[in-house]
């Protein structure tokens, strides 16, 4: 277990002066699909925001290892370049931004990081366009500023697409269910498999099972007031949809 | 000296022979005006007290082809004034079909000239105006009978000064755009050399039937520039003028923006952004009366102010009885980067109609917490999110530009002002 | 619009119910203004002669002011000295002991206003003083505040009996030069209000004042002086009517609020004065400076208010947000009909850090009403972190009627937050299609409308204000519609 991705010890985390994460406990390797589900303000969203680095999340105590290296003392777009992201729950506008500017400006940063010479417009537009096909994603997202004027499927489907493109490590998928019709929900958790790979985690924080459908974890996490209560198979996420929150936090 | 001293002092009585009788009368005008101040509501955030102790005097009229300095993408013709005087050596005179395009220099007269510059407006808050029609030198007319595909630029350029005295230029532009017609011209105002100087220009639109001008402007002066500007456009009916402004310099500039919609149907679009950095204050007073019915006028600025500068914004529309059909929106957004920086906004509506659709907002903030998180999340360094977010905040107001080499040219004239501009 | 501008015309017609006249003698000073009057005015009252040596101060300070002509109003000329400046109802010469000795007619007047004061005071556990036209007439409830330690009383009264206090806190917010109106006041101020709650108290009741203007050609000059110490509260109502008259009558109030450290005041306001017929004839001109100081940290202050009368209102009730983290707030209905002009709106004036406020305006425009929105947002260089939210709406009724916004902003901190929203519009026609569809009276969905639209800010009020002013609101736009 020395070379897991992700080692996540006694997270304590807090936002707006309230204790949020009360000691969270999670471990992942290569190539597994995690699923983490739990009832409203349980702090599953929390937790894709600490690991993200959001500066309004205050880390309290524990430790959090990525790779072998302290996550803690990265910057969060130190911690994008080292293959960490974050599907956000609500993806956010960014008006005047144009979509490829932005993908190209984050994907150059990302290769520089690595030491790998940048892209040029022509070679960005080539690998943009054979992503985009491979999601079934059409080109006129391209021209539109970020996020702007995107329905609910658009935007998240957009998450997916960046994440297609950037090719992180570990993706956290924040609710990425939330909103969706199902036709829409069954794009998101298309593009996603497409993009399970030996060497990518995945974390899917959701409420709901029915995404776990579509996205089958390898490991079903539950997560009540702060802290991992029980974990599982992927059988436990059917057991919770029948039974409901209470029965994990009563138990 | 008074204003009146300054004009009977500097007034070039030698050119523009037929302008002369408008001029006397600005000259006798000026005996009772005297410059703004903070008593009159529409300067309250901006005071011309240095020019009231400025002694004014003419600049020397010479500019290298570098000052002219446009991109190779812009695919238009040039037409170039330095300190005020047309510049036939900076300049391409070839002709276009449906157009003529001439300095007011180069005419003997015409019969329209009266509709012009018989315009005289009054009191001290108009004073400049009046200042202008005493003292300019040049200008250019546009005429335009049919749609033009190609922009024409004219670019106006100051000498600067480090001497006591200030070098002072006044132009007027009128630009006429006859039934049908559509053209877009862009006038570029830079200073030719570094220095304190002070640049008065009034462009005269008048847009008729069905019409469309765009019209964009770039002020890109140097930090000791002073510079006050006017517009005065009137739309007929089912006419569009779409109007840009872009300011990235100088140390103070003033625009007033008038426009009259007269025609039923006619459509209006006033968009720019600023940039106030250093020590710069940059106003902006806009005014649009929606005369008739069934009219739209929108007003879209966004501004940054960073160092020590100040930016003031007031937009006025005005619906007046029986304008019924209107839609008269406002946005003034703002982002505050620094400590000694200031914003003082003021969106205004009057409405005198009930059938209307008329909005406005106005914002004073900062960048958005969560879209630089998501920025940062993506890989993209702190600083270069920043200069995004503030790229992409400004620049929405110039997207409706749509001569693209215009488009192009203004958006990167942004970017390379926001670029080198310290927070 | 399926109705004529002839019909909406017809149907702007309406009566000012509370239009009668009470018939008690008063005791009026001459028409006129100057030294003497002023003199007269203390004098009556045995004020002491520091208050005397302010009024005096103000008035020769008033003398060098212009009358402001900033705002969007058409104001006919106001002859100052024409107007009366005192008027006492004569029976209360010997102040009455308690409600028992109130001249009958004038709790006859409250009654046919719809305020059966004593009854109605008991009822519903409001306290209230009355003060028609220049003084106070009586306090209800005087006792069981007393108990609470709170001090409730008539400004004379509270000159007499606590002078330190009255003189520590009066004209510490309305400084006695501040403008035009407030210099006037201050010079000839003729009664009003006096409110202290005590530190840690939540004041046991709603406070409550109405005030009427009765006699012929008098101006009515009030002041209110409320102060509230560490850690109270208090909700305070203020209702407001006159009788019809053909001439304008002048009312030029000056209202004080102090929040002292977690203080809280929450001032509403319902309007009522006679707003002049339907030819603009006569009508209140209501001049009013008002303004709060939260001086101490995590203090509050809550403006609200319903403005259905006067034929010009003149108004920014304001907020100085001095202490840290202290908050603002603002909420305004303005109606203007017939010939009404309201210019009203407010300041909030950021200062400490952390402060917070919120506008909230809603104005109603219908026949040939004249309704402004003014207000003013600053935020000073060391307010770190100042947020304010402005939302302005206006409501168009009828062909001839202005709707018209002013919002001033002035930012000097790069930490503070500034949002403003305004939106005018005519009374939506599909809405009240649809409200007729479904068998709703055309009056009926005008009223439901323009209750919906103004439901933030009656959401503020007290409960009982409210009711009256949702009443008030449709009587006001009886007809304004087609």
């Amino acid at each position: 277990m020395s070379n897991a991705l992700l080692k996540v010890k006694n997270l304590h985390a807090r936002a707006d002066g309230k204790d949020i994460l009360k000691g969270l406990d999670i471990e992942v390797q290569p190539g597994e699909v995690h699923a983490i589900m739990g009832p409203n303000g349980s702090g599953k969203s929390t937790f894709g925001n600490v690991i993200a680095g959001r500066e309004s999340f205050e880390v309290t105590e524990g430790q959090i290892e990525y790779l072998g290296k302290d996550l803690l003392e990265l910057s969060t777009e130190e911690r994008a370049c080292e293959g960490i992201f974050l599907a956000f729950q609500y993806p956010v506008e960014i008006p005047g931004v144009n979509n490829t500017y932005f993908l190209k400006t984050a994907l150059n940063s990302i290769r520089r990081y690595r030491g790998e010479p940048e892209l040029d417009s022509m070679e960005f537009l080539k690998l943009v366009k054979r992503k985009l096909s491979v999601l079934h994603l059409k080109d006129d997202l391209l021209k539109r500023a970020v996020n702007e004027g995107f329905s609910g499927g658009e935007k998240k489907r957009n998450e997916i697409f960046q994440m297609a493109v950037l090719e992180p490590k570990l993706a956290i998928l924040d609710e990425t269910d939330s909103g969706l019709d199902i036709d829409s929900l069954k794009a998101v958790a298309d593009g996603v498999n497409r993009l399970r790979s030996e060497d990518r985690a995945i974390v899917v924080v959701t409420h709901y099972q029915r995404l776990l459908e579509y996205i089958v974890p390898d490991r079903v996490h539950v997560l009540a007031d702060g802290k991992i209560v029980r974990s599982g198979g992927k059988e436990l996420a059917l057991q919770l949809e029948e039974q409901g929150y209470g029965w994990v936090q009563s138990a | 000296m008074s204003l009146y001293e300054q004009a009977v002092a500097l007034a070039p009585v030698d050119r523009l022979v037929w302008a002369s009788q408008w001029r006397q009368q600005a000259i006798s005008a000026l005996q009772s005006v005297s410059l703004p101040s903070a008593r009159d509501e529409d300067w309250k955030y901006t005071t011309l007290r240095s020019l009231e102790r400025a002694q004014l005097v003419t600049a020397p009229r010479q500019a290298s082809n570098d000052a002219v300095s446009l991109p190779a993408s812009f695919a238009g013709r040039t037409l170039v004034f330095v300190d005020g005087h047309y510049d036939t050596s900076l300049s391409d005179s070839s002709a276009i079909d449906d157009l003529d395009v001439t300095a007011l220099s180069a005419i003997e007269s015409d019969p329209q000239f009266d509709n012009w510059l018989g315009k005289l407006p009054e009191g001290n808050a108009e004073s400049l105006a009046t200042l202008n029609t005493a003292m300019m030198t040049d200008g250019v007319l546009v005429r335009v009978g049919a749609t033009v595909a190609d922009p024409i630029a004219v670019v106006f350029l100051s000498n600067g000064s480090t001497e006591r005295a200030l070098p002072s230029s006044f132009v007027r532009n009128i630009i006429q755009a006859e039934s049908g017609a559509g053209v877009s011209i862009v006038e570029f105002h830079a200073s030719a050399t570094a220095g304190k100087s002070l640049s008065h220009s009034w462009t005269q639109l008048n847009v008729e039937k069905g019409a469309t001008v765009e019209l964009s402007r770039m002020y890109a002066h140097g930090e000791a520039a002073q510079l006050v500007t006017r517009l005065d456009a009137e739309l007929a009916a089912s006419s569009t003028l779409r109007l840009h402004n872009l300011d990235v310099g100088g140390k103070l500039t003033r625009h007033d923006i008038n426009v009259e919609l007269k025609g039923e149907g006619a459509n209006l679009l006033i968009g720019g952004a600023y940039v106030a950095d250093g020590r710069s204050h940059i106003d902006q007073h806009h005014r649009v009366d929606h005369r008739v019915p069934n009219c739209t006028s929108n007003d879209v600025f966004r501004g940054v102010v960073a160092g020590k500068g100040r930016a003031v914004f007031n937009a006025k529309a005005i619906v007046h009885p029986g304008a019924d059909g209107t839609e008269a929106h406002q946005n003034n957004a703002n982002l505050m980067l620094s400590r000694d920086s200031e914003v003082d906004t003021k969106p205004e509506l009057q409405i005198h109609a009930d059938d209307v659709k008329c909005s406005h907002g106005a914002t004073i903030g900062q960048l958005d917490e969560t879209a630089m998180f998501y920025l940062r999340t993506r890989a993209i360094a702190e600083a270069d999110a920043r200069a995004l977010l503030t790229e992409g905040f400004c620049t929405e107001a110039l997207q409706t530009i749509t001569d693209e080499s215009t488009r192009v040219w203004f958006t990167q004239a942004l970017a390379t002002k926001l670029r080198g501009q310290s927070t | 619009m399926s109705t004529t501008d002839a019909e909406v015309r017809k149907l702007v017609g309406r009566t000012y119910e509370h239009g009668f006249v009470s018939d008690i003698e008063s005791d009026v000073a001459p028409p006129g203004l100057n030294e003497d009057v002023i003199a007269f005015i203390s004098a009556k009252k045995n004020e002491p002669s520091w208050l005397l040596e302010m009024r005096l101060e103000a008035y020769r300070h008033w003398l060098t002011m212009p009358q402001p002509d900033w705002a969007k109003l058409d104001i006919a000329p106001i002859d100052f000295q024409a107007i009366s400046y005192y008027s006492s109802p004569k029976s209360q010469k010997d102040r009455p002991k308690s409600l028992d000795e109130v001249d009958p007619k004038l709790l006859e007047t409250y009654e046919k206003l719809g305020i059966p004061l004593h009854e109605r005071a008991a009822l519903a556990g409001v306290a209230v003083d009355m003060v028609f036209d220049s003084v106070s007439v009586g306090t209800t409830f005087r006792e069981e505040l007393k108990k609470a330690g709170v001090i409730f009383c008539s400004f004379s009264e509270a000159v007499a009996e606590y002078p330190d206090l009255v003189r520590q806190y009066m004209c510490s917010v309305v400084p006695k030069g501040d403008n035009f109106f407030a210099a006037l006041n201050t010079a000839v101020f003729s009664d009003g209000s006096f409110v202290l709650i005590p530190k840690g108290v939540r004041c046991p009741m709603e406070l409550s004042t109405y005030f009427r203007i009765n006699e012929a050609n008098t101006g009515q000059f009030e002041r209110t002086l409320i102060v509230a110490e560490e850690g109270s509260h208090v909700s305070y109502l203020e209702g407001c009517t006159a009788p019809m008259r053909d001439e304008n009558q002048l009312h030029a109030a000056v209202v004080e609020l102090v929040a002292l450290e977690k203080a809280q005041i929450k001032y509403s306001t319902v309007q009522n004065w006679y707003p002049g017929d339907e030819n603009g004839q006569g009508g209140i001109y209501n001049f009013v400076t008002k303004r709060g100081d939260c001086r101490g940290d995590d203090s509050k202050i809550s403006w609200t208010q319903v403005e259905t009368g006067s034929a010009i209102t003149w108004k920014y009730p304001s907020c100085v947000l001095r202490g840290d983290r202290s908050s603002g707030e603002f909420y305004s209905v303005a109606l203007t009909h017939n010939y009404q002009q309201a210019d009203t709106g407010t300041k909030m004036i950021h200062l400490g850090k952390d402060t917070k406020s919120n506008i909230v305006s809603k104005g109603i425009s219908a026949g040939r009403g004249q309704n402004s929105y003014r207000g003013l947002v600053k935020v000073g260089r060391d307010a770190e972190n100042a947020r304010n939210f402005a939302q302005c709406d206006s409501l168009l009724i009828g062909p001839d009627c202005g709707a018209h916004t002013f919002p001033y902003i002035e930012s000097k901190n790069p930490t503070a937050r500034i949002e403003h929203e305004a939106t005018t519009s005519k009374i939506g026609e599909d809405q009240l299609f649809y409200c007729q569809q479904r068998g709703i009276g055309e009056e009926d969905a005008v009223s439901m409308i323009v209750d919906g639209f103004c439901r933030d800010v009656f959401r503020e009020l007290p409960m009982e204000f409210a009711v009256e002013a949702k009443k008030l609101l449709e009587v006001s736009l009886e007809g304004a519609v087609g």
